[in-house]
């Protein structure tokens, strides 16, 4: 088992680095739906109608 | 204690401007009327306590158009503490009008002369002063885009707020409309809010409908009121409605006379003017446009000796991503032993479908960079009033061209823009053809096929935007001669703005607004879609066993694109490639630049010194390559602007009838594109025959009569010049 993970390191540390970028953009599109926002290529910041979406 | 302070204004007399001075806030400033829909809210610097609400800009208290609701629902049921209104002081007579208006509602009210510096370039006076003692209200001066002034006029409405005290109503009407409002504002009295008893009695007198709808006055009180109005009308000889705005312009003129001294000649010509003669001239108008839109796609795409954007996105691509990136991660990575699929799945997949996407950032900077500037400067609001004369002939409105100007950054705000168009049928319309204008999102489609297939020609990205342009003008006329779309065009008046020095906070801003929405987008949405691509494009059966395939033709990607291809093949690009492009398009358009990354790879192409795209290049031809830019263009848009589109649309067969129409339309118009453009290298077939008898029936709902309407429609387009 050790032997097979010290062999393998380089990859495990690095699928394992993907994996939680993977799990952090998730996330973060998730949130950003739930928030009704980013889905636009603008950006709510400099949108127009950004009050349509967030009145607040 | 909170304290709101409302920002009411004519439109582009720099509210939003002023907004973000006081509150510190980043909202879009557009140089043309109509940029605030909504309402907007901010806390004033310095004082947490004290609410800052930016309001669309209007020209009066009717409700005739959204803006107009919107702000009018907000000043009367919410009443904020005081209102700061801005006034345009190169345009003083026709914001004061407004402003008598807001003065009757019974808010505490200060009203902020902006813009001043050009006022007194112009040579004009205004005595402040006696501006506010005419006016019954507290009288400042500003210039907003310089920062001068905005600080303290905020701090007198605050104070003003605090006061809870508001000016005196100054003698605005004649004494039988005086007569005939105090008759109503005693009938009303307990019905209505005491403080603005004034402005609904107005409202009233005017037969305003909403106001009507609101009072629930019974019969025999109507009955009542309504005897007094028409006793008045007699005695005057003109509407209710008429009376009241007569008077008000009457009253204005007295109150201008008195205190506001002009120094320019009646009708000596502004700098504005003059240029105006030229730019927005019936014949020059167009070529200008063209030629302008021309170097700005030039500059920001054309090739490489002229364009700033072309020569660091070829760095990008080539040196950034290729070499540095992708060469030197991909041997670092096996040179410390890490699996072959993860070193593939990072450098083939993710490094490769960011990377493709990134490369495109310097063009859509300097783009939007060029296209900000016109904006600014006050050019793009003319387009608005060019294109309104051009869609007029055909029964269109250029109000329409306004929520296409927006959708140049992205088409979601511009699909929500045409909220503004209160024409149902003119709305739909726009809805369904904004998306047909180049977003930011299509620009890496249009600069990989210029870059890759056509030597980086600045006409390629030109001809994209007139492509889009084209196309709303050709759906807008086949399909106002539909029973669904028939009907007059809406009126559009719209103010152009003076030009000015452009704005390099505001410049920069929209700029980088833009570009670092696209670079997130390319970390969330690209790079998750890239490694779904990866695996797919990666993986397959071979000999009946799953697993990583050599050749990703036969891979699962490929199987699925197969089914899809042969519907592209009548378009030139009928390869599984090209169907997948596609369709991932629809996530996200940066997509198809980041499937042609993970499916023809970076990395390889680097590692043998060829130029990054010239696989690419290799499966499609000019007219293929053209063909699937212009079916891109044109056919639905991403996900994003599809749920924007249900949403103003809000009816599922509205939706599915706008996306139905784009898609069809672009499939229409590329195969006419790449059938008849096959006729120049010799070949005649089935599908040019297609192609031919397509191009007629465009051709003949293009010029058939328009059985719904009698007399073509030539009235030319209104604009009011501001001086």
């Amino acid at each position: 088992m050790l032997a097979y993970l010290a062999q393998n390191l380089p990859t495990l540390i690095g699928a394992a680095i993907v994996l939680a970028v993977l799990a952090l953009v998730t996330v973060k599109m998730v949130r950003d739906h739930r928030a009704h926002k980013g889905g636009c290529g603008c950006g709510c910041d400099g949108c127009p109608n950004a009050g349509a979406c967030h009145p607040k | 204690m909170r304290i709101t302070i409302a920002l009411a204004g004519n439109p582009n007399s720099g509210k939003t401007t002023l907004f973000n001075d006081l509150t510190g806030s980043s909202q879009y400033v557009g140089n043309w009327p109509g940029v605030t829909v909504e309402k907007k809210e901010g806390r004033l610097k310095g004082h947490k306590d004290v609410v800052i609400q930016d309001l669309p800009g209007i020209y009066s208290l009717s409700p005739y158009t959204l803006e107009e609701v919107v702000a009018r629902s907000y000043l009367v049921k919410e009443r904020p503490d005081a209102i700061l209104n801005i006034v345009d002081g190169t345009n003083i007579e026709r914001n004061l009008y407004l402003t008598t208006q807001l003065i009757e509602l019974g808010i505490p009210v200060v009203v902020a002369i902006n813009m001043m510096d050009l006022v007194r370039k112009n040579g004009d006076k205004i005595d402040i002063v006696k501006l506010g003692q005419e006016l019954g209200c507290q009288v400042v001066e500003m210039s907003a885009l310089k920062g001068q002034g905005s600080m303290e006029a905020a701090k007198a409405a605050v104070a003003a707020a605090q006061e809870k005290k508001a000016g005196e109503h100054p003698h605005v009407f004649t004494g039988s409309v005086e007569h005939a409002i105090a008759h109503i504002e005693e009938s009303i009295s307990g019905k209505v809010d005491d403080a603005s008893l004034r402005w609904h009695a107005i409202k009233l007198f005017e037969r305003d409908e909403k106001e009507l709808e609101e009072v629930q006055l019974d019969p025999a009180l109507k009955a009542h009121i309504e005897a007094h109005i028409a006793d008045c009308e007699k005695e005057l000889d003109d509407d209710a409605e008429s009376i009241i705005t007569n008077q008000r312009y009457a009253y204005i003129s007295r109150v201008v006379e008195r205190s506001v001294r002009k120094k320019a000649a009646k009708h000596a010509l502004t700098v504005s003017d003059k240029i105006d003669r030229i730019v927005t001239n019936r014949i020059l108008a167009l070529p200008i446009f063209v030629v302008v839109m021309w170097a700005v796609y030039t500059i920001a795409m054309g090739g490489t000796p002229v364009s700033i954007g072309t020569m660091a996105t070829d760095w990008t691509n080539d040196v950034l991503v290729g070499e540095w990136i992708c060469g030197n991660l991909g041997a670092w990575m096996e040179s410390i032993g890490c699996a072959p699929w993860l070193t593939g799945l990072v450098v083939d997949g993710i490094v490769a479908g960011v990377g493709a996407v990134i490369g495109f950032v310097p063009q859509m900077l300097v783009l939007f960079f060029l296209l900000s500037i016109l904006e600014d400067v006050g050019y793009m609001a003319r387009i608005a009033f060019i294109m309104d004369r051009i869609f007029r002939r055909f029964g269109l409105s250029g109000k329409s061209f306004i929520p296409m100007l927006v959708a140049t950054g992205c088409g979601v705000p511009g699909i929500m823009a045409s909220r503004t168009i209160e024409n149902d049928r003119d709305r739909k319309m726009t809805i369904m053809t904004t998306g047909f204008i180049p977003c930011g999102a299509k620009m890496p489609i249009i600069g990989l096929f210029a870059g890759a297939l056509f030597g980086g020609s600045g006409w390629i990205a030109t001809s994209a935007y007139f492509i889009g342009v084209a196309a709303v003008i050709v759906s807008g006329i086949i399909l106002k001669k539909t029973k669904l779309f028939a009907g007059d065009p809406a009126p559009f008046v719209m103010e152009l703005p003076a030009y000015h020095i452009p704005s390099a906070k505001n410049v920069l801003h929209a700029t980088w607004e833009r570009g670092w929405s696209f670079i997130k987008r390319a970390g969330t949405v690209i790079l998750a879609s890239s490694v779904v691509l990866w695996f797919l494009q990666g993986f397959g059966f071979v000999d009946g066993v799953f697993g990583m395939v050599e050749d990703n033709n036969t891979s699962l990607l490929a199987s699925i694109g197969n089914v899809v291809a042969p519907i592209f093949a009548p378009l030139g690009f009928g390869t599984w490639q090209g169907a997948v492009a596609t369709f991932t398009g629809l996530i996200a358009k940066e997509n198809v630049v980041s499937t042609f990354g993970v499916l023809y790879g970076f990395a390889e192409v680097a590692e043998d010194g060829a130029e990054i795209w010239s696989l690419l290049a290799g499966d499609f031809t000019a007219l293929t390559a053209y063909s699937f830019m212009i079916f891109n263009l044109l056919c639905a848009p991403c996900f994003a602007a599809m749920g924007a589109i249900k949403r103003e649309m809000n009816n599922a067969k509205w939706t599915w009838i706008a996306i139905g129409y784009m898609c069809g339309f672009a499939y229409v118009v590329a195969m006419i594109v790449y059938q008849l453009g096959m006729l120049f290298s010799g070949h005649f077939g089935v599908g040019t025959v297609v192609a031919l008898l397509l191009l007629a029936g465009l051709i003949y709902l293009l010029l058939r009569k328009n059985k719904y309407q009698d007399a073509p429609l030539k009235a030319p387009a209104r604009s009011v010049a501001a001086r």
